[in-house]
């Protein structure tokens, strides 16, 4: 990519300029939204503090290395790099300058309150550089409150906001539901917020500190429990795949295919998810299964039944979908009016009609790696879609362009930093 | 009950939300926001009333919590938009707002004369987000899903659960939710453009792509590293040697992320919380924890996949058997103390009682019908000073603002209203 070519023209957020000092996942996601949407975005990292996700796996070729991580790579699309040790004055006395000049609209950020203040990144040092700034912090326990000094991932709000007490089954110990979970709930919502508040201050002129606690807002994909909680004085408990109103509803195992052998490696078994609404879908269920008197059978003839006797009946099905390889079983399920899916693998997703027809998985050129497979885009805008501007920046990939072009220092400025070493490149 | 519209961030702008299930996501966080969010129900009210956690002893159609924490702060009307007069009355309202939501997808919604195309004749700034399973068109477009059908076949339930049973998903349905947000952020980014050219567009959202968005780094481990991640009970899953993410304690379990390198300062501090009581053995007390963590061997970075699995056991159940002796809450005021990747494994009463979301003002209360006490809600997902958010009005009734909507601001009059209602449209 050639810094300042692709200027987001036409694009959603064309105009938009933020500075991000955001890492690891929740800041960088929220951030990458506006970055993929058309905003110009500068994203500020350092090697000697680095963010923990670069060297995370997957990386190309299966070798860690700063710049061979595909884990971040995945949620700074679009942004330009600033290599800078932020410890160093001349670093932060950069940054002031960066704001003054080029008044961004945005400081995303995920440092503790300390950390900001030493670096001028409080809101009130951000508000003398541009009056009306927006600034997000993203943390997990939010900005106040006895425990704001906690840090964590989002292993962690995820635990405690309630996920991993509902995932696994009722005779077993919580399991987690893959990787750091809360931080995907957080960057959409996120996002928004910072949309909508930049909307505010064009109305009001008023800019704000946004605070964003990640155990706060994954609380939202929960909240009927607290209310169910509060009137029945029942938690609401795991339970495998069950729901609590219809049955059948599970994952059911699957035939292996015959070119199982093949790479990649691939050991998790094949599933198809089955679930059962209504009685047309029940019946439907039964017609596919050649078992069409299930329906009449006392033990699965209402709902109630179904719930009660849901463990033979489980057995009953698991029998049957044993037979079938789980696409084809999908495809025969989904034809007769159920609901179906193959429990996919990455592979499979890879591989997946319906990814592919949307063109979600994209490659894009990295300056190190080459072509590096990238996650696709969230959503579709009919006229003014977004893209994958450019893949993941290296640390001080954009040195230049942003002390030249953005910031407009001289040689003799450029050499002073070079000098003090605040500059870092990956 | 009156709000002031200049002091929340979308109090001047319009949604029309004709969405079902967790898809009521997107128009919630509209309405968080401050946008004038109307519910368009069909006569009778909307599927999603009916949706579970219901409450006990309350007459249907008012007993879901789950309509309740995700309709607060909207209005609601009735209207029965697949009769020629109700599809005219969408029309009308649709030519004054600013966003419309649906979940039927746009062949539905073109099929009745209301898709994108005709009414943006009568609004051209409207931006209408459509949410589907798996979007508008493709091999899989036709197909049904259900949240575990989603959470299967975006990828998420292959990676979660334990590895002798089925994979599992969360036991509280999750991917509307997700696709809901990816909705919101891209409205928000059309809303924007909007706003600057005066022409909306179309965000369209698949589900299975939202759910897809939850897997963290697993998508690119086939091509990458040369295998797929696998589900792996309480353990991480991201190769290497297991490390358990889950530890039992006192009064249930905690999510601890064992952790060294660049977080070598936070097993230290583990190690003091130990030895102060005497459960550190000598080989954890003189441990190089910085050069024990790293996913590059001269990096220092994340957890310790390089390190051998007997050591790393070794190190879990030291861990495990201080864990033993102390609660949870104990345990998060020990692990703030010494900056701990630890977090208590919370179930809703748990949620209720945390006193950080209790000194931050997170609950929003409602006097609510048949109850004595004052419920609360899960409130504010993000805190914006400026512009904060509010409980404003309770999730609406079925029609409950019919007469103020089609009466006060659409000036139909009472025959023609009266007309309306005993057709049946209204």
């Amino acid at each position: 990519m050639i810094p300042g070519e692709d200027t987001g023209k036409g694009m959603a957020l064309e105009g938009l300029k933020v500075l991000d000092f955001s890492w690891v996942a929740v800041g960088p996601i929220t951030i990458k939204y506006l970055a993929d949407n058309g905003a110009t975005v500068i994203r500020v990292e350092s090697v000697t503090r680095r963010d923990d996700l670069r060297g995370a796996p997957p990386s190309k070729d299966g070798v860690s290395g700063m710049n061979t991580s595909q884990f971040p790579a995945n949620y700074n699309t679009s942004k330009y790099g600033l290599g800078l040790n932020m410890t160093k004055p001349e670093s932060q006395d950069l940054i002031r300058k960066l704001i003054k000049v080029w008044q961004p609209d945005v400081v995303a950020e995920s440092y503790t309150p300390p950390v900001k203040k030493r670096w001028g990144l409080d809101y009130d040092s951000l508000k003398e550089l541009k009056e009306d700034i927006i600034l997000f912090s993203a943390c997990q326990q939010g900005q106040t409150g006895p425990k704001a000094a906690f840090a964590g991932f989002g292993m962690q709000a995820a635990a405690h906001a309630g996920f991993y007490h509902l995932t696994g089954w009722p005779d077993r110990p919580p399991l987690p539901p893959y990787g750091a979970y809360s931080d995907f709930i957080n960057p959409p919502n996120g996002a928004a917020a910072i949309l909508a508040a930049l909307e505010f201050r064009n109305r009001t002129g008023k800019g704000q500190h946004i605070d964003l606690a990640q155990f706060e807002c994954a609380i939202q994909y929960l909240s009927p429990l607290v209310l169910d909680y509060q009137t029945t004085g029942r938690a609401m408990m795991r339970n495998g795949n069950g729901d609590g109103n219809h049955a059948p509803h599970g994952i059911y195992p699957c035939a292996t295919p015959e070119d199982e052998s093949e790479k990649p490696i691939r050991t998790g078994g094949h599933w198809c998810a089955i679930t059962v609404s209504s009685e047309e879908e029940w019946g439907a269920l039964c017609e596919s299964m050649g078992m069409s008197e299930l329906r009449t059978d006392p033990r699965f003839v209402t709902v109630a039944k179904r719930l009660e006797n849901s463990e033979e009946l489980d057995e009953l099905i698991a029998g049957w979908t044993s037979g079938f390889e789980s696409r084809a079983l999908m495809e025969k399920l989904q034809g007769a009016g159920v609901p179906a899916g193959v429990v996919q693998s990455q592979s499979e997703l890879w591989n997946d009609p319906q990814l592919a027809h949307l063109g979600f998985f994209e490659m894009l050129e990295h300056t190190e790696c080459g072509p590096m497979p990238y996650d696709g885009l969230q959503f579709q805008l009919s006229k003014t879609p977004a893209r994958l501007r450019w893949a993941q920046a290296l640390i001080g990939e954009h040195n230049e362009y942003v002390l030249r072009e953005v910031v407009g220092l001289s040689d003799v400025e450029v050499g002073e930093l070079v000098a003090a070493e605040a500059l870092e490149f990956s | 009950m009156t709000f002031d519209k200049d002091v929340m961030a979308l109090g001047p702008y319009k949604a029309l939300d004709l969405t079902e299930g967790g898809y009521n996501w997107c128009g919630k966080v509209l309405a968080d926001l401050g946008a004038d969010v109307i519910k368009v129900e069909p006569p009778g009210g909307s599927p999603t009333r009916y949706h579970w956690p219901l409450e006990p002893g309350q007459e249907e159609p008012d007993r879901s919590w789950f309509w309740e924490a995700y309709c607060f702060n909207k209005r609601g009307i009735t209207l029965d938009i697949r009769k020629p007069e109700g599809a005219e009355l969408l029309k009308r309202l649709a030519s004054d707002v600013d966003f419309l939501m649906i979940s039927s997808g746009q062949k539905y919604m073109d099929s009745l004369g209301l898709g994108y195309e005709e009414l943006s004749k009568v609004n051209s700034r409207l931006v209408m987000a459509s949410m589907t399973p798996f979007g508008e068109s493709g091999p899989y477009s036709g197909y049904k899903a259900t949240d575990l059908v989603s959470w299967a076949m975006g990828g998420m339930a292959y990676i979660s659960g334990d590895s002798d049973r089925a994979p599992v998903r969360i036991t509280f349905p999750q991917a509307e939710l997700h696709a809901g947000a990816q909705a919101v952020v891209g409205s928000m980014c059309a809303f924007w453009k909007a706003r600057n050219s005066g022409e909306g567009q179309v965000v369209e959202v698949s589900t299975q792509v939202a759910v897809y968005w939850t897997m963290m780094n697993a998508g690119q481990f086939p091509q990458l590293e040369g295998y797929n991640v696998e589900r792996n009970g309480p353990y991480t899953n991201y190769g290497g040697p297991n490390v358990l993410a889950i530890f039992p304690c006192k009064d249930g379990y905690v999510s601890f992320t064992l952790a060294g390198g660049n977080h070598a300062f936070r097993m230290e501090g583990l190690v003091r919380l130990m030895e102060e009581e005497g459960f550190a053995p000598e080989f954890m007390k003189n441990k190089d924890w910085v050069s024990w963590g790293g996913w590059i061997e001269d990096e220092t970075a994340g957890p310790p996949w390089t390190k051998e699995q007997e050591e790393i056991d070794a190190v879990s159940e030291h861990i495990r058997r201080f864990f033993m002796t102390k609660t949870r809450e104990e345990l998060f005021d020990l692990s703030i103390r010494e900056k701990v990747l630890l977090a208590p494994c919370n179930a809703a009463d748990d949620v209720m009682g945390d006193v950080q979301l209790k000194s931050r003002g997170y609950w929003l209360k409602s006097d609510t019908p048949g109850h004595h006490q004052p419920l609360r809600y899960a409130g504010r997902y993000i805190s914006m000073p400026e512009c904060p958010i509010s409980f404003r009005r309770r999730a609406p009734g079925v029609g409950e603002h019919n007469r103020e909507v089609f009466m006060d601001e659409l000036g139909i009059g009472e025959p023609e209203f009266e007309s309306l209602r005993k057709s049946g449209v209204i």
